[in-house]
């Protein structure tokens, strides 16, 4: 604010009377935008007819999603509750997003994270619900937009169906996003996305499916929970879809035959809470036997104090395809040296059950 | 509270060549000022060129009824002890009291007042006045608008029609 230079000066010897001078527009940009933060959304938009000089204005200020525009029942509010499931009026003037994010983030409880730009980053805990729409004309037509979080905040309900096509995202986090059943998740085509991690609430009875991402490093959280897990060509499919079990059924690994993703991409895994009970094992040996380039295995905070020999034995460790393979038995604190779940750990993105 | 005699006294030159001398105190509230002193601490005389001497005392009275309430709210907790909680609050409305009557100016006075906050960086000042102009937008219709800040629509109706069916949602009626 205090780097804004006054534009020109006023044309102050014009005495004020009715048609006075028009000094509010002569304010610079900085100052106007500030102004308009604070204004209600909509009215902030209106302010676009003033005149030339106040035609982009609103774009340039920071986005603000307000409690009383949701509370508000008309129709227009583009988050209101009735625009979930319709498309987004956005949508049909894709360009007319006004600001070009970096960054959004959606907390609840956590607060704003630091090191915020209030330009680079969209941030509003008190959003009151955040619609399908909204999400998703935002995730695919903001031109700019690297980060994608939603952590613990409150969704519109109903069954949602959320698909990535973005040229920019490179994080996307979903984590206790209270109301929000995600029925489906397609990364249709996000080729810089680095991360894509859900809370494990979030996965249950979810298909997610990977289609294009070719620099996805880390993918998580990964369960039994899921219905269908794509990648890329792969495909895990539950067998018994109706089973709520928390436990992988039981034989689906012997019976899953070889990934591509394991063959060319899949480097490293990380279990939380191993147990090694039957299925964690199947699963584990599955990895080891057919993991060709899996260079680490680490088992963050194993249940059972010692992971006896019988399941070492078990996991068919001398079989593994990639000759570089480490098993790693760490605690949660040694977990943290992996430094892509250090700082998803350490900025409270992600927690565990 | 007497000040005592010593307390720094720094004279503020108005554009228009008035002179206003302040105490340092008073002058600090200003961050433009303060980091001024900070480098040079034995300025006593600041030109302001880009301030009017009417908005200048105005910002003056500002800093200095802010400077009072923050040293009698200091002395108070340092003659009890402790700050009761309802003599504060007290303490805290009747300064929001005095702002909001502060703020009772014409919409002239009050871009000004933006601008002279902005250049002289005083924060508290900065956001009344800049709440005080988003309070005058809220709620109002695009002519009301225009005519409270006096704005001139250079728009023609052709543009002006084009612009709202971009965004026809804000200007529905809404309730």
């Amino acid at each position: 604010m205090s780097s804004c230079s006054q534009e020109e000066e006023s044309k102050s010897p014009v005495p004020p009377h009715a048609e006075g001078p028009d000094i509010i527009s002569q304010l610079p940009d900085c100052i106007l935008t500030s102004i308009l933060f604070l204004v209600p959304f909509k009215d902030s938009v209106r302010t676009s007819i003033l005149s030339s000089r106040w035609r982009i204005l609103w774009k340039l200020a920071p986005l603000r999603l307000d409690d009383s525009m949701s509370a508000s029942s008309s129709p227009g509010c583009p988050w209101d509750d009735s625009f979930s499931f319709n498309p987004w009026k956005w949508n049909q003037s894709r360009d007319l997003f006004p600001l070009t994010p970096i960054q959004m983030s959606f907390f609840g409880q956590y607060g704003e994270p630091p090191n915020s730009n209030p330009l680079d980053r969209l941030y509003n805990s008190r959003i009151a619900r955040l619609s399908l729409g909204f999400l998703q004309t935002v995730l695919n037509s903001c031109a700019s937009l690297k980060t994608m979080q939603l952590v613990s905040c409150k969704a519109c309900s109903g069954p949602w169906h959320i698909s990535v096509s973005s040229h920019s995202l490179q994080r996307f986090v979903l984590s206790y996003v209270r109301h929000l059943s995600l029925k489906e998740l397609i990364i249709e085509d996000a080729p810089n996305l680095e991360y894509l991690m859900l809370g494990y609430e979030m996965i249950e009875s979810c298909d997610v499916k990977v289609r294009h991402a070719t620099k996805l490093q880390v993918l998580g959280f990964i369960s039994a929970e899921f219905k269908e897990l794509q990648l890329g060509c792969d495909y895990f499919v539950q067998q018994d879809s109706n089973n709520h079990s928390h436990r992988a059924v039981q034989g689906v690994w012997n019976e899953q035959s070889s990934f591509e993703f394991l063959d060319y991409y899949l480097k490293e895994v990380v279990i939380q809470g191993f147990r090694g009970d039957e299925p964690e094992v199947e699963f584990l040996r599955f990895l080891i036997v057919n993991g060709k380039i899996l260079d680490k295995i680490i088992l963050v905070d194993p249940r059972s104090t010692t992971i006896n020999s019988k399941v070492q034995r078990e996991l068919c460790f001398h079989k593994r395809a990639s000759k570089d393979l480490e098993l790693v038995f760490s605690s949660e604190t040694k977990c943290k040296d992996v430094s892509l779940w250090k700082s998803l750990l350490d900025n409270g993105f992600v927690s565990f059950p | 509270m007497a000040r005592s005699s010593t307390e720094n006294m720094i004279t503020l030159m108005s554009s228009d060549g008035e002179e206003f001398m302040v105490t340092e105190k008073v002058a600090r509230e200003c961050t433009t000022i303060r980091n001024m002193l900070e480098d040079d601490c034995v300025i006593t005389n600041i030109p302001l060129p880009n301030v009017t001497s009417d908005i200048l005392s105005m910002v003056i009275e500002y800093c200095m009824e802010h400077v009072a309430a923050a040293e009698k709210a200091a002395a108070e907790t340092a003659e009890k002890g402790s700050s009761s909680a309802p003599a504060a609050a007290k303490a805290n409305k009747d300064l929001e009291e005095w702002d909001k009557a502060f703020m009772n100016v014409d919409v002239y006075t009050l871009c000004d007042l933006i601008l002279a906050a902005n250049y002289l960086n005083v924060s508290g000042l900065l956001d009344l006045t800049i709440q005080t102009a988003a309070n005058l937008i809220k709620g109002k219709s695009p002519e009301q608008i225009r005519k409270t800040f006096h704005i001139q629509n250079d728009l023609s109706l052709e543009e002006e029609e084009k612009i709202r069916s971009q965004t026809p949602w804000a200007f529905e009626k809404s309730e």
